[in-house]
Parts: C-alpha cells; sequence; structure tokens
C-alpha cells in the first residue's frame, strides 16, 4: 500500500529531472573512429551534471545530456577538443534530451534553442 | 643480414660457429620485424591524436621465422617476440612512446640449434603534429617523429649493442570509411664494439577499409577494418673493424595483409606479414613470414 502511495510521487520527480535536461549538440570535426571519439566522450562524462553522452560519426557531432544548469561556451569545447586533438566547430542546445531514442537509430526532431558557431582552424 | 663477428668471439670466447649464429640471428631479425609501435596500422605509425594526459597501452605478439636452403645444412631462424607499447599525450600535439621488446629466439644451422631469450632493445620516441587539416567525419595530418634504440638487449643476442637513433615522418589521412597511413623512416645505426649495422630506409603504408558495419548510425560502438599494408626497406652493408661484410644489406617488399577490430576503448588487430621482393645480398637468410597480433586500450 505505501508502494502504491509513493508511485505518482516518484513519477512526478522523475518527470520533472527530465524535463530539466538539456541536448548539446556538439560538432566537432577530425572525428573518424569510435576509438578516436572515445577519449572525448570520457572528457565530457566528466562535467558535472552531464548524464549521457553519444556520437555519430559520419556528421562529425557529439551529443550531450545534460542538467539544464550545464551552460557550455564556445571557449570552453574549443578548448576541450583541442586537448584531445579534434577541431570542435559549433554547438547547438536543445530543450529536449533524446540520446536514448537516437542511440538506437532514431532521428527525433528537437527543437533548437541556441545555435554557436566557431570558426577556429589550428 | 648477417652480422660481422670477430670482435664478439674475442667477447663471449665462444666457438665460431656458434658466435655467427648469435650475428646472424640480430641482424636476420632486425630485417623482418615490423618497426611499428603505437599505430592504428598493424605494422607501422598513424599520425591520429593522442589526446592530452591520455594513456595508451599495447600488447603485440610476433612470431616470425626466417630460412635459406634445404637439407642437412638448412638455416632456420625462429622469433616470438612480445611488445609492450606505452604511449602518453604530453599535449594535444606531442606524445611520447616508449617500446619494451621481450624476444625468445630459435636457430638451427645444419644440426646445431641454438636457443636466445631476454629483454630486446628497448625504442624510446616522440611524434609531434605540425598539420592538422579536420573535416565532418575525416582528417589529414602530418607528425615527425624522432628517437633512439637502446642497447639494453643482450649484444649480438637479443640486441646489437649499440645505440641508434631514427627518425622519419608519418602522413595520416581518414575518413570513416577508410583510413591511409604513410610513413618513411629513417635508422642510423652506430657501432659498438667494432661492430655497426647498416643503415636502414623504409617506407611503410596501410589502407585500412571499414568491412562493417555497412551503415553508420548514432548506435555504432565498433569498426571492423579489413587492412593491407606495403613495407619497402632499403638496407646498407653492415661494417666490421671498418670493413664492409659482404653478406648484409639488401632490399625487401613485404606485404601484410591483415584484419581490425575497433572499439571505442580498444583495438585488436590481426596481420601476416611475407616478403613480396626479398633481395638481400651473400648468404643472409630469407625472411618467411611474420604474424602479428596486438590488442591497444586507451585510458
Amino acid at each position: 500500500m505505501k508502494t502504491a502511495l509513493w508511485l505518482p510521487v516518484f513519477f512526478v520527480l522523475t518527470s520533472t529531472a527530465l524535463a530539466d535536461d538539456v541536448q548539446y549538440d556538439i560538432r566537432v570535426d577530425g572525428i573518424t573512429c569510435p576509438f578516436c571519439v572515445a577519449t572525448s566522450v570520457r572528457a565530457l562524462k566528466k562535467i558535472d551534471g552531464v548524464h549521457d553522452v553519444g556520437s555519430d560519426l559520419e556528421t562529425g557531432t557529439i551529443f550531450v545530456c545534460a542538467d539544464s544548469k550545464v551552460v557550455f561556451t564556445d571557449v570552453q569545447l574549443k578548448q576541450l577538443f583541442l586537448d584531445k586533438g579534434f577541431t570542435f566547430r559549433s554547438f547547438e542546445k536543445k530543450a529536449k534530451c533524446t540520446i536514448d531514442e537516437t542511440d538506437h537509430g532514431d532521428m527525433p526532431d528537437a527543437s533548437a534553442d541556441h545555435v554557436h558557431h566557431v570558426e577556429s582552424k589550428h | 643480414m648477417s652480422i660481422g663477428c670477430a670482435h664478439k668471439s674475442q667477447s663471449y670466447q665462444r666457438a665460431d660457429r656458434n658466435v655467427r649464429f648469435a650475428c646472424l640471428l640480430a641482424g636476420v631479425l632486425y630485417a623482418i620485424l615490423p618497426a611499428g609501435a603505437l599505430s592504428a596500422p598493424i605494422a607501422s605509425n598513424t599520425a591520429l591524436p593522442l589526446s592530452k594526459g591520455e594513456v595508451i597501452i599495447r600488447e603485440q605478439l610476433v612470431v616470425a621465422r626466417s630460412s635459406d636452403g634445404r637439407g642437412a645444412g638448412r638455416r632456420k631462424v625462429e622469433r616470438i617476440e612480445v611488445r609492450t607499447v606505452l604511449g602518453y599525450g604530453l599535449t594535444s600535439r606531442l606524445a611520447v612512446f616508449g617500446v619494451l621488446p621481450l624476444v625468445n629466439m630459435d636457430s638451427t644451422f645444419g644440426s646445431v640449434r641454438q636457443s636466445e631469450s631476454g629483454l630486446g632493445d628497448v625504442a624510446l620516441f616522440a611524434r609531434y603534429e605540425v598539420l592538422r587539416n579536420d573535416g565532418p567525419g575525416r582528417t589529414f595530418r602530418v607528425a615527425p617523429f624522432a628517437g633512439a634504440r637502446l642497447p639494453t638487449g643482450r649484444d649480438g643476442k637479443t640486441g646489437d649493442g649499440s645505440t641508434d637513433v631514427f627518425g622519419g615522418i608519418i602522413v595520416t589521412m581518414a575518413d570513416t570509411q577508410w583510413i591511409l597511413d604513410s610513413q618513411l623512416r629513417y635508422d642510423a645505426n652506430r657501432e659498438a664494439e667494432g661492430f655497426e649495422r647498416g643503415d636502414v630506409t623504409s617506407l611503410e603504408s596501410s589502407f585500412q577499409y571499414r568491412l562493417a558495419p555497412g551503415q553508420i548510425t548514432r548506435a555504432t560502438k565498433s569498426f571492423v577494418f579489413e587492412v593491407l599494408e606495403l613495407s619497402v626497406n632499403h638496407y646498407e652493408r653492415n661494417h666490421t673493424g671498418g670493413a664492409l661484410n659482404p653478406n648484409s644489406g639488401g632490399f625487401q617488399i613485404f606485404l601484410t595483409p591483415g584484419i581490425q577490430y575497433s572499439t571505442q576503448r580498444w583495438i585488436a588487430d590481426f596481420g601476416i606479414k611475407f616478403p613480396v621482393i626479398s633481395d638481400l645480398n651473400g648468404t643472409a637468410l630469407e625472411p618467411d613470414y611474420s604474424v602479428l597480433t596486438s590488442i591497444r586500450v586507451n585510458f
């Protein structure tokens, strides 16, 4: 009986947390294989508030699912990928996190809130 | 590729035949083993990045055989080498590497057999990326490298006794379907105890083509590559006591077909290296084949 009472509370809390998640689609040039992208994925996962990281090698995009409190900047991402040996180009912030769906091959149409472009060449 | 041995017979006070063995082995095996270290290719190098602060460990097993002739006087050398390669990214462009080989060699010369094992010559080198041109899912990199091979092996047996230096340049082109690595390398070998192995110039190219998956999706976490590598080597003659050794030096071309499995955390590969052209001088042993397999892990 107690469990049944707590279930609605759990669902409310969970849905609130998911609603707060945002997704960053980060365009990175030079990543060509799973082994290459691994260190960048690990570096992003270490950032406080980041829940999940995925990638699309064909388009050179890394997807980051994070708390809404996580705010990336061009300077920060440029340095992060520079250290990893790759070239940061731009990022797009989306209001909804869709990594779980896209990791299984779906391509949901998430709305873009902000788009940042960096013309960085090394 | 036999090594001149007069001084070594004094050093080790062994019978002439045994000394000839030891010297022969070191020279022959240098010729048939790949110059590779840390790489996407199986037997050479890549210019793909090693991130700042990243550590990569590669364990490579090499089984190689050389021989000549048939019948009672046949010479044969079989070598097993376990090579540990450690790489570390000092910056996003500068990486340093160490190569630690453990060697076992069995040789047969007619009815005489001999076995040697132990630490080989340790190599240390650095690679610096001078050019990077990246695009979505593609890259072009150029990285020179330079290093030294230290006389940590047993002189005339698992090593040649000298501190040698080497350097070269690696060019890598890659996209998500294929990778092409090419390396030009020069080994300047130095004298030790009256013996100097000839310098070596080598050109190596590795082409890796993605077999699977056929199409990359966001769920793709691993690749399978088929690999084909070409190695062209020129060996100058050895010197013993200042004199040229006629049974040394020459020219060889090798092919290495292989396969590679690449994940986010580790890469495993397997290849068989065999000579296409082998034009070695005098009575040098001819390489038969080398079997190479390795696994590398990033941390």
